[in-house]
């Protein structure tokens, strides 16, 4: 196999009625997503789609999601699914840096999307909505989709270096990173992942993270490369802990993958003691630091479950994994572990040479499951993509991950900081998450976050924000503890209780919006 | 409405379908000042200022993140003097202020 689409197609023909994908009490199988994603190619080949034009997925969750995802890859084009959560001028952002032409989208969309097209005139077909007067286009209705349904997918002639999707990142900060995977390096954590997890047809993999981030790619490809169900909790379920907790043992989860914090509310407030979730074999996490106290309660509740901490970004997918070993307290921190079969790692200096195991530097990272770059933005892929002689007259690619690690003697790498993490106080270096570590040490503390905002003075001063629903925490109890815990220059200047930390759409910590809030008033409107 | 916006027929239908349950508009007080209160709160401190939200609107699929849904919880557990168990915090008791009002009288009286 080598191309992401025949994914789905090559389930279905192995298990037409086994289920691929459940939603809200909804089932649909492997072989009727096959004919609907066909049906959907047809659509858009119909409305003069060419081969690596770009089509746009404007979905909340659900069961067309993965009828739009695979029908876009079967057309032949590239698939761009965009946050169902984005304002619409994020959605214009968007459509115009990858020029597509096609969007797929819902009913219920329709306000948003007609605010989109009077900005995105290239936009040439729209399937989804009903006929009606007041789009400047006629748009084609799933109905359609249902009618053109055929067990075979179009002849398209893509090859796996095509283009099979462009995700997106937040944006948080203005203009989002657009990420390029082709069929090849899509295909290659498929594959790595159901090897690695062993996955089996009788898997069900929840899906909690948005269908538009890359922890999705797992959730919904790793699955359909194992023939194995995705199981997608509503945003409603999702919001409440007892209910995803009824959810998983109901569904007979048994693989999960999402950011820490998701797991942290599901241990605080799921009631896990009550329930049953011995079907869940397979815990991964990434994206942020799993708090030891949580974790190791997480452990305890979940006794049948293995826990899998792994590393990687939007643009390697998954590159190290380190699977807990069972029964042993993990070190602190939490070791990212060792490179997965399709990457290779290498730690460097600033020169880009490597450096002895043992010294923090940069990593670097080539494998297979590397983006072919950032779309659209060649400075950034010169930046982010650095060649490195090898033998024979080659060059090895890499990718700058912008993090920074050390090998531990045991071979594991462990992860510093990231490098913009890094900050100077009063010419000490100060790693902003190990002030986070040490304030979600201390006992009431649920969630915390640190940042660095200039002093002035050349120099940085280190905020700290945490969540407690502990009454008796105050900031200066809080400033008292952490005395104990870290050098004087990394103790923060000041600690505020939040009820919540911002979040990006993946469940990271929003920094720029932290930032944002705890700058000073007048800065807010300095420019 | 998006497919996200179905009422989850996996999950009973909110307390005021119940025929057992008195209609909130004729009960007692109680029940209405509960609901004037939790939406007060949610208007004032969950959403963005100026958005509409009303008793029976759907406040678990668009309108309150995860971490807002459980600042709810604890307003409610504070303000109406109650205990909110892990094992409450499921969709049919938060999602809409009808159905935690229901929740919280109900928990008031066990």
């Amino acid at each position: 196999m080598t191309l992401l689409s025949r994914l789905v197609d090559e389930a279905a023909m192995r298990r037409p009625e086994a289920p691929a994908v459940r939603c809200d009490g909804e089932t649909l199988s492997y072989g009727e997503l096959a004919r609907r994603s066909h049906g959907l190619a047809r659509v858009l080949l119909g409305a003069g789609l060419e081969p690596r034009d770009r089509v746009a997925v404007l979905l909340g969750k659900g069961l067309d999601v993965p009828v739009a995802f695979h029908g876009a890859l079967a057309s032949g084009g590239a698939l761009v699914p965009i946050d169902p959560g984005s304002p619409v001028d994020q959605i214009v952002r968007i459509l115009r840096a990858t020029g597509a032409r096609h969007l797929v989208t819902e009913p219920g969309r329709r306000d948003a999307v007609r605010e989109t097209l009077a900005s995105c005139p290239e936009i040439s077909s729209v399937v989804g909505l009903e006929e009606a007067d007041d789009l400047p286009l006629r748009p084609i209705p799933w109905s359609s989709v249902s009618e053109q349904a055929t067990d075979r997918p179009p002849e398209t002639g893509t090859i796996d270096l095509d283009p099979a999707y462009i995700l997106h990142t937040s944006g948080s900060t203005g203009t989002p990173k657009l990420i390029l995977h082709t069929h090849r390096s899509a295909l290659a954590f498929a594959d790595w992942a159901a090897d690695e997890y062993s996955l089996r047809p009788d898997d069900r993999l929840s899906n909690h993270s948005s269908h538009h981030t890359c922890f999705a790619t797992f959730d919904f490809y790793a699955a359909a490369r194992a023939g194995a169900a995705t199981v997608v909790p509503t945003p409603a379920t999702l919001k409440m802990p007892a209910s995803l907790a009824a959810l998983l043992e109901r569904e007979r989860v048994t693989v999960w993958y999402s950011v820490p914090t998701a797991l942290v509310h599901l241990s605080l407030r799921g009631g896990l003691e009550d329930g049953d979730l011995s079907s869940l074999r397979w815990v991964l996490f990434a994206g942020e630091t799993f708090p030891a106290k949580h974790l190791a309660r997480l452990r305890r509740q979940l006794p049948a479950a293995r826990f899998s901490h792994v590393y990687g970004s939007t643009e390697v997918n998954v590159c190290t994994r380190y699977h807990l070993p069972e029964g042993v307290e993990p070190a602190e921190p939490l070791p990212i572990g060792t490179a997965c079969s399709t990457s290779a790692t290498l730690v460097v200096g600033d020169d880009l040479e490597p450096l002895p195991d043992g010294e923090t530097g940069e990593l670097l990272v080539r494998g297979s499951t590397v983006m072919a770059g950032y779309w659209g933005d060649p400075a950034a892929n010169r930046r982010a993509l650095v060649r490195r002689p090898t033998a024979g007259g080659f060059d090895d690619l890499y990718f700058r991950t912008g993090d920074r690690v050390r090998r531990l003697d045991d071979g594991n790498l462990a992860f510093v900081t990231r490098a913009d993490l890094q900050v100077k106080v009063r010419g000490h270096r100060v790693e902003l998450e190990g002030v986070e570590r040490a304030l979600r040490s201390l006992d009431p503390i649920e969630e915390a976050a640190a940042i660095a905002l200039p002093d002035g003075e050349g120099s940085s001063v280190i905020h700290a924000v945490v969540v407690t629903d502990d009454p008796a925490a105050s900031p200066r109890k809080i400033l008292d503890d952490l005395a104990g815990l870290l050098p004087t220059y990394a103790v923060p200047a000041e600690v505020v209780i939040l009820p919540s930390l911002p979040r990006t759409p993946t469940g990271k910590v929003d920094r720029t919006a932290l930032r944002f809030r705890l700058l000073p008033e007048e800065t807010h409107h300095a420019h | 409405m998006p497919t996200d916006m179905k009422a989850d027929p996996g999950t009973p239908a909110p307390a005021t379908s119940d025929p057992g349950t008195p209609d909130p508009g004729t009960a007692d007080p109680g029940t209405a000042e509960v609901e004037r209160r939790i939406l007060a709160f949610v208007r004032d401190e969950l959403v963005t200022s100026g958005t509409t939200v009303g008793r029976e609107d759907d406040l678990l699929s668009d309108l309150l993140d995860s971490v807002a849904a459980l600042r709810l919880g604890t307003f409610a557990a504070e303000e109406f003097d109650i205990e909110i168990r892990p094992a409450d915090f499921v969709v049919e008791n938060f999602r809409t202020a009808v159905a935690l009002a229901d929740f919280v009288l109900r928990a008031r009286r066990r």
